[in-house]
């Protein structure tokens, strides 16, 4: 019995030091797991060599082939996305396959052949897609690129592992941080230097126009975050929101229209993004948007706050879409296991700290109209216009 | 005392309601109440089948723009009073059925008849504001992706006018009058259309009732016979450097559909960028299987069937078990399938993929790998 708990005890303060966060959910029928590796700032090298890494990471894995990667997940293919600051690798396993899953991750962040599609990667880009990352495609890189970027990304410092489902606590942090500390990772070479940064796109390659009113950057701990947030709710969430009422219904500018949170190097950065179709003098739409929104939000109303908490809870208490949270690849979070365990596991990446739904909620709530009417303001006028042409 | 209350307790046994209800009122409006216990949030659907109001060539696109203007609310206010009561309305436009899917707060059943009854109530239709969703429904059009046109084209080649896309035609949308979309509406919401999806934590009797005063009174719009559909053929689209094959499936509660669907989405894992579309409808479709790469040929001729097979199965089950984890989604899945057909459900696919025969999965990979040779086989 002593031996047993000193076993036990022992696995404590490792896993304490992994990063594996555990959502746990006991009704849901599938585990979810996955892995983030954090981007850093990237050259324009290192840019071209991240898609291609994306594509390629999970067509081959030594040990395992197709039907073996399905057998683990019970038929769901892994996916692999390139978000503002990470690259995410996931999927689902049936419950008493959580081990397995957790093999075929490790897998894939240790030996991946990286092998290249036949059909290198198109440009295709949706204009939304364009819009959040507005940075000139990849162009095909070297293969050597790609193999010394997964090196650089994919090792255990840099991993933060998320596992959601009916899970035991502990089970699985105990499991990641045994099969890291059996991992002896190369050192890395020193970073580029002199290398170009990524080119901004001029135009938008997605086919239509987008218009942007891009609000100040603010770091990932900005005590005033909860007053941020609900501006982004009362500006952009919902039918209710301002963007909808005036860019869409009243100035008929565009179809989707949203208010993000969105991750940048430094922290955060609120973004105001509207897709149309490419006519008209866009930037003189873009002042009269700007105008039409500061009208708004200073005949905003305490009815216009309530609206503003209510999508809030809607949102982030009980996972209605239209989150502003776009630390998606394409935008917005899912409402399902997998992204209620991607929120929880990035928080935690991007802040250091664990997602709490409800505290957010609480400090939103101690948000007066006066501040919530600062916050807007400030964001629409202070806000740099980025065009992109269609 | 004592040991008359432990009695007390011991016989007041609680009696297991069941999860689920379902009741046909006497103007042919149905209504499923799903009861979920310690649900976050209450789900109300509204679907309105397309039965008598399918697309015709004159009147495309119609439906949709009748979506926009009925989710406004009569007064064109009702996602603010959604959206304080921290709820929260989307609305889609489907071959087979308009969707109105709502969540609201679980407690919240008062919101959720009200904004029911707005749904349903004659919504405010004038030109001004048929120009501005036409004009908004134009900007929508233009965030279609290939897939949408993939598929746009894939049912117009295989089912001709009979398989016209919802989305619309803004040539018709410009041309729509008041007087059009009024006697549209009063048709699609015929009482004998309409069905209401209740997921949450609810008492099933007493919320079919409180469901029954909102819509137990609706009125029944003489019955249109619908077109006939030509028997359609497999087909193959082009769109960019991508490929795909459309084969036609009788229905949802058809073996075939589970085996096509099954086929599908194993050469799907085989492709390198493979993708399938089908939306669930006891009607006739479409299983759509792309590739961005247009490289199908290899993924079916390469692929061992045997492993297809066992790889397709399994996807497909996990399809169809994906769509009911949450329970909003599950409410809409099941919606759109009991709007068509009033006894279908999700888990007729399982049963189906469950005694699902390798024969049949190979008649189904063969129909893939023979699209549009020859102008496709009938089916």
């Amino acid at each position: 019995m002593i031996g047993l708990l000193a076993f036990g005890l022992s696995l404590i303060p490792r896993a304490a030091q992994s990063n594996v966060i555990e959502h746990i959910e006991p009704t849901a029928s599938e585990v979810s797991i996955q892995m983030l590796a954090r981007v850093p700032h990237l050259t324009a090298k290192e840019a071209d060599a991240l898609d291609y890494l994306a594509d390629d990471l999970a067509r081959s894995i030594e040990g395992y082939g197709k039907i073996d990667v399905m057998t683990v997940t019970n038929g769901d293919p892994v996916r692999v996305v390139v978000g503002p600051d990470y690259v995410r690798v996931s999927f689902h396993v049936l419950p008493n396959n959580w081990r397995a899953g957790l093999g075929l991750m490790e897998a894939i962040a240790r030996h991946s052949s990286l092998q290249p599609s036949d059909h290198p990667l198109g440009v295709s880009m949706s204009a939304w897609t364009c819009a959040l990352r507005p940075f000139v495609p990849s162009h095909p890189p070297r293969v050597d690129d790609t193999k010394e970027l997964y090196e650089r990304l994919f090792r255990p410092e840099n991993l933060t592992i998320g596992v959601g489902g009916p899970i035991m606590p502990g089970k699985a942090q105990a499991d990641w941080a045994n099969r890291m500390s059996e991992w002896q990772v190369p050192r890395l070479l020193p970073a580029a230097k002199n290398e170009p940064d990524p080119k901004w796109l001029t135009s938008n390659i997605g086919g239509l126009s987008t218009l942007e009113l891009a609000g100040p950057v603010f770091p990932a701990h900005d005590p005033t975050l909860a007053t941020k947030v609900l501006s982004l709710f009362a500006l952009g969430s919902g039918k209710g929101a301002s963007l909808f009422r005036i860019a869409r219904q009243k100035l008929v500018y565009s179809y989707r229209q949203e208010a993000l949170l969105y991750p940048v190097t430094d922290g955060w950065q609120s973004r105001l993004i509207l897709v149309m179709k490419p006519v008209g003098d866009l930037p003189a739409k873009a002042e009269t948007l700007r105008g039409a929104l500061a009208d708004d939000i200073n005949a905003w109303s305490d009815k216009d706050l309530e609206r503003a908490l209510g999508m809030a809870d809607a949102v982030l208490a009980r996972g209605v879409e239209f989150s502003p949270f776009a630390f998606g690849p394409f935008g917005s979070m899912e409402s399902s296991l997998e992204g209620r365990t991607f929120l929880d596991t990035y928080w935690q990446l991007k802040t250091g700290q664990p997602w709490d739904a409800n505290n957010l909620l609480v400090q939103m709530r101690q948000v007066s109209l006066a501040d919530l009417k600062a916050a807007s303001l400030a964001v629409v006028q202070g806000a740099k216009v980025r065009i992109l042409p269609g | 005392m004592l040991s008359a209350l432990a009695f007390l307790i011991a016989t007041q046994v609680p009696i297991e309601q069941p999860a689920r209800l379902r009741k046909m009122l006497p103007n042919g409006a149905l209504v499923l109440v799903e009861r979920v216990p310690h649900a976050k949030s209450l789900i109300v659907d509204l679907f309105v089948s397309s039965r008598g109001t399918e697309e015709t060539p004159e009147t495309h696109g119609r439906r949709h723009l009748l979506e926009h203007l009925v989710a406004l609310g009569p007064d064109g206010q009702l996602d603010s009073r959604l959206e304080s009561g921290g709820a929260f309305l989307r609305a889609r436009t489907l071959r087979g059925s308009t969707a109105y899917e709502m969540s609201f707060p679980p407690t919240s059943l008062k919101l959720a008849l009200a904004a029911l009854k707005d749904l349903v109530a004659a919504p405010t239709i004038d030109e001004a504001g048929i120009a501005r969703e036409a004009s908004l429904i134009d900007q929508e059009g233009a965030l279609r992706d290939m897939d949408a046109h993939a598929s746009e084209a894939a049912w117009d080649k295989a089912f001709g006018p009979v398989g016209l896309d919802p989305f619309g035609s803004m040539d018709i949308l410009q041309r729509t009058t008041t007087a059009n979309m009024v006697e549209l509406r009063n048709r699609a919401f015929s009482a004998d259309n309409l069905l209401i999806v209740v997921s949450g934590d609810v008492e099933l009797d007493g919320t079919i009732n409180a469901v029954t005063d909102v819509v137990g009174l609706l009125p029944v719009a003489k019955p249109d016979k619908g077109p006939t559909a030509a028997k359609p053929k497999s087909v193959v689209v082009h769109q960019g450097a991508g490929e795909y094959r459309g084969v036609p499936v009788p229905g949802f509660r058809s073996p075939l559909t589970a085996a096509t669907l099954a086929a599908a989405l194993a050469v799907a894992v085989e492709a390198n960028r493979g993708t399938v579309i089908y939306t669930p409808s006891a009607r006739p479709g479409l299983v759509l299987l792309g590739d961005a790469e247009g490289k199908l040929d290899d993924a079916i001729n390469h692929a061992n069937p045997a492993t297809l097979f066992k790889l397709g199965r399994v996807m497909a089950i996990r399809w169809v078990q994906a769509r009911m984890a949450e329970p909003a989604e599950q409410a809409a899945f099941r919606g759109m399938l009991m709007v068509d057909e009033r006894d279908l459900k999700p888990e007729t696919m399982l049963e189906n993929l469950d005694a699902l025969k390798f024969s049949d999965f190979q008649a189904a990979l063969q129909e893939f790998k023979t699209a549009g040779h020859d102008g496709g086989s009938p089916r």
